[in-house]
């Protein structure tokens, strides 16, 4: 079990946002998009704000009422994922934060998941735009090419 | 479920009007068809730019087009969550029966992440041979795996479909796209000989080749001449071809073409030269089928489908452009061969590949999930 004075700092390439608890984070080094799922983007709220370890479990152990003891080994294995995958480092600098408001409120626990999606630049590179439209390009009996 | 009211059909389609292209026509033509049959259905698709509204009506269904594409390439978490939520509400008022993808890409990520859309009974339509890195995509994967049926564009794309994914077979089935029939006479071809490249200026669909064979052609036909309708990446890379090929006089590039102006283009033209390196199925064989003009083409994708060697057009190995030029030059030498050719490519393409029968088998599919899901 980590220290619960622990915190952690977001990796300079990766960039997350989380909207009325839908998480959404890219590692631009890698291309590889994230997903959270409410409860997972509730906790990177509150590591984005700089909360310790411990302070991020008792808070949404208390919004949840949800034993703490549960969302702390929920919250480390979260940790631990997000720093494999390089998301995350611990780092005490600064100040610790404040709790912030959620952006919307939890209906109910569910294990912290951070899905993967390496496939990204495939999926993107499979259905890509056509190049502009350009309606006026050509008229009956006319071409941008004279003859 | 039984669904007591009409189906109601989410169809998502990344291209789609006013863009133009094969899935697009295909979508147009397939929602035309559809309008035949008691179907209630609303359309997701891209909102390339931002001129475009972001609600429409096509074929009297409602579109609403979404930025998701420039979102998830934006690399902006910001934006993909704020467009997440979009369609989130978006599903949340339309309530759909199933989902019909009818193109899939990064719309995947957004079927994966919305609840209520990757729970929702799901028919994909593929449009083509589905790249290498494609199909060790977990996402795809999943979407296939529990689509209830996959629908491909020709025999050849559900052949190579089914190679990839073996276990699917059973729910893979060619839905061929069908166009609406040309019901104008046949008019005269033009006194000089005029090739016609239609399509995507994409790698894939073989421009380069198309200005080689010409090349290969004017000794034997001074007049010939190529027009090149269309647009795409491949454009600087064929002009520069064609001037050091001593043709580029000889090419006309018209840049995009209004779909309602492709009949008067086939029309101006003496025959079609189609020489993809990969085709699905090759719409714009069939358009000028309905104009009775032959074509020239790769034998790949679905294009044998469309063409009948020696019958309804002529076909060769793709890539070999001293075929090409010898199956152009046996048309520019006989034009009755060419009218042959082309009289029996247009009998061909309105009993294969009627407008009726693609709409019927999607409105049937759609019918057959709404009553056993």
């Amino acid at each position: 079990m980590r220290d619960d004075s622990l915190r952690f700092s977001i990796g300079e390439e990766v960039t997350g946002k989380v909207i009325d608890g839908e998480g959404v984070i890219i590692d631009l080094a890698t291309g590889i998009y994230y997903s959270l799922n409410s409860v997972g983007s509730r906790f990177w709220e509150l590591l984005e704000a700089g909360l310790p370890l411990g302070r991020m479990a008792e808070t949404v152990a208390g919004e949840l009422d949800v034993p703490e003891e549960t969302v702390r080994r929920d919250l480390e294995d979260l940790i631990d994922t997000m720093e494999n995958a390089g998301l995350i480092e611990a780092a005490n600098t600064g100040e610790p934060g404040t709790v912030p408001a959620p952006s919307t409120p939890l209906s109910g626990y569910d294990p912290p998941k951070l899905t993967a999606y390496h496939d990204m630049a495939d999926l993107l590179a499979l259905d890509p735009p056509i190049p502009g439209l350009m309606p006026d390009a050509w008229k009956p009996g006319s071409t941008d090419k004279p003859k | 479920m039984v669904v007591e009211r009409p189906p109601r059909v989410l169809f998502w389609s990344g291209p789609f009007p006013p863009s133009v292209g094969g899935v697009q026509a295909a979508a147009l033509h397939l929602l035309e068809g559809l309008c035949e049959h008691r179907i209630e259905l609303e359309v997701i698709a891209r909102r390339d730019r931002p001129e475009l509204p972001e609600r429409d009506t096509v074929a009297g269904y409602p579109v609403h087009r979404s930025p998701y594409y420039n979102a998830l390439a934006s690399h902006d978490a910001g934006r993909i969550v704020q467009t997440l939520h979009d369609i989130e509400e978006l599903i949340e008022r339309i309530q759909p029966d199933f989902l019909h993808l009818f193109t899939v890409g990064p719309n995947l990520f957004f079927v994966q992440k919305i609840r209520a859309l990757a729970s929702l009974p799901t028919i994909v339509t593929l449009h083509g041979e589905l790249p290498k890195p494609m199909i060790q995509a977990p996402l795809l994967r999943n979407v296939l795996s529990r689509a209830k049926t996959i629908a491909t564009c020709s025999e050849a794309v559900r052949r190579a479909t089914i190679k990839i994914f073996p276990d699917l077979g059973n729910k893979i089935r060619a839905i061929p796209n069908g166009i609406p029939s040309a019901m104008d006479p046949v008019q005269p071809p033009p006194q000089h000989p005029r090739l016609l490249f239609l399509g995507r200026l994409a790698p894939e669909k073989g421009l380069d080749l198309a200005v080689r064979t010409l090349a290969r052609l004017t000794d034997r036909f001074p007049d010939v001449r190529l027009t090149v309708a269309g647009q795409g990446p491949e454009r600087p890379g064929a002009e520069a071809l064609a001037r050091a090929l001593g043709v580029f006089d000889r090419v006309e590039f018209l840049g995009w073409v209004p779909p309602h102006d492709v009949p008067a283009l086939l029309d101006a033209s003496t025959l079609l030269l189609m020489p993809s390196r990969m085709e699905g199925l090759g719409i714009a064989a069939i358009e000028a089928a309905h104009r009775a003009r032959p074509v020239v083409a790769s034998r790949t994708g679905g294009l044998p489908e469309v063409i009948k060697d020696g019958i309804t057009g002529l076909t060769v190995p793709p890539g070999d452009v001293p075929g090409l030029a010898l199956a152009v030059g046996r048309l520019l030498a006989g034009p009755d061969l060419a009218a042959a050719l082309g009289a029996a490519a247009r009998r061909h393409v309105r009993s294969a590949f009627p407008v009726t029968s693609y709409a019927d088998a999607y409105a049937a599919l759609y019918r057959r999930h709404a009553e056993t899901d």
